[in-house]
């Protein structure tokens, strides 16, 4: 039993991550299209984040560029923008895994607020974003938002993947 | 990345992307549906609302047609006035459709119709609406098309000012403000002036009204205006819009009335 939780691996889970992924992107296209919210974090990227840091027999690359290709695709951005930025963002989050583990909770959001900041600085010089009034203050206040958002993300993520583990 | 933004390549890679995606997006739709549907007025009956529709489509059709006749009694009279010419306007066909959903987003500015390839969609053809140019068809999938907005700063588009026919290039700067490029600042030119479509580069057809000036300001040292203008188009409002045929020929043929000139030569 240890063994499911201590080394996941995505035959474990691999329904729960198809349709976490899923759910992410209808959750991100749902903010820009129906609540017409552009600055909150990408939630398939959070979830990203959250499953490089759980499976750890393998890179994500794959999957970090996918859904980066389908995140440009999706905001009409050059097709390889998001791409790029989700391999980076999650190019980092394998050099730390291991200890990114074993944080306590506020530890961990602030580095994935780390990670947000990198993505919209990026984003920034990428897509030279046309912001005016109070869109400034929304766009850089993104990283916090993450703050607030990953324990969310990760906390429900947690329960999810026990419950597909242990049922 | 590169290739895409500055070539063709990947237009197809895009739209078998988004007719992937497209899915997620009906399923991303589905709150706004619900709450526009909640928003209705129930007491309103089956057949009411097909009048109603009706209406609006046949509104639509006039009001773009007018459009059209506005910019032919320009045109004649200051063609009457020079050579004693007639002018005939080409009549372009035209497609209704329905905005599905839209996104204003920094990033990029674009509707989504719910008309695609398979209803005769093409890329880069033209989108009006009752009032004005919206933008531009910049990808197609089976069953949708994306419009890129005048508003977005990816798109640049040939104009004149009706008033004086000085041409420039309108380039969109985000939000809902335009900036009207290479006007040089020995023109004439004033706020309330309407730019309308030059027709050059053969994407917009010629004569459809874009945007109104807004503000002027003359920059120390530079032979050109820095000119803003509004859009005429509802951007936010529009809920159904035309798509125009792709622009094959110069929308206005000139025909020399040879009578006249035989006259003149005897």
């Amino acid at each position: 039993m240890s063994d499911k939780v201590f080394s996941l691996n995505f035959s474990h889970v691999k329904w729960l991550l198809l349709f976490s992924y899923l759910a992410g992107l209808v959750i991100d296209s749902a903010l820009n299209f129906s609540f017409a919210l552009h600055f909150a974090p990408p939630i398939t990227l959070l979830l990203l984040l959250f499953w490089s840091s759980q499976i750890l027999n393998q890179t994500h690359l794959f999957t970090a560029f996918v859904l980066g290709l389908l995140n440009d695709a999706s905001l009409n951005t050059p097709l390889g923008a998001h791409a790029l930025l989700f391999l980076t963002v999650t190019f980092f989050m394998l050099r730390i895994r291991l200890r990114f583990r074993g944080y306590p909770m506020w530890q961990q959001s602030i580095i994935v607020a780390f990670y947000i900041l990198f993505f919209q600085v990026a984003g920034w010089f990428i897509f030279h974003p046309t912001l005016a009034g109070n869109t400034v203050f929304y766009y850089w206040l993104e990283p916090i938002f993450a703050i607030a958002l990953w324990p969310v993300v990760s906390n429900v993520m947690q329960s999810l993947t026990q419950r597909a583990l242990f049922r | 990345m590169v290739m895409d933004h500055y070539s063709h390549f990947l237009i197809n890679f895009r739209a078998l992307l988004l007719t992937t995606i497209d899915p997620i997006e009906r399923a991303a739709t589905i709150p706004l549906s619900t709450y526009q549907y909640f928003q209705q007025d129930f007491k309103t009956v089956e057949e009411l609302k097909k009048r109603n529709q009706q209406l609006a489509t046949e509104n639509l059709l006039l009001k773009a047609r007018q459009q059209q006749l506005n910019k032919l009694q320009h045109e004649v009279s200051r063609l009457n006035l020079l050579l004693g010419t007639a002018s005939q306007m080409s009549t372009s066909d035209v497609q209704i459709a329905n905005i599905k959903y839209y996104n204003l987003s920094p990033y990029s500015q674009f509707f989504t119709l719910d008309k695609g390839s398979l209803d005769g969609v093409k890329l880069h053809q033209a989108v009006i609406d009752a009032k004005g140019l919206i933008g531009q068809i910049t990808s197609v999938t089976p069953t949708t098309s994306r419009v890129q907005l005048i508003t977005d700063s990816d798109i640049q588009i040939p104009v004149r000012i009706q008033r004086t026919g000085q041409r420039g290039i309108l380039t969109g700067m985000g939000q809902t403000q335009l900036s009207l490029q290479f006007i040089p600042n020995t023109s004439s030119i004033k706020i309330g002036d309407i730019i309308e479509t030059s027709g050059l580069g053969n994407v917009y057809p010629n004569g459809y009204p874009v945007a109104t000036v807004s503000s002027i300001s003359t920059l120390k040292d530079q032979p050109y205006y820095e000119i803003m203008a509004d859009p005429v188009a509802d951007i936010n409002l529009a809920d159904k819009v035309l798509i125009l045929s792709p622009v094959k020929n110069p929308s206005i043929d000139v025909h020399i009335d040879t009578k006249l000139n035989g006259t003149a030569d005897e």
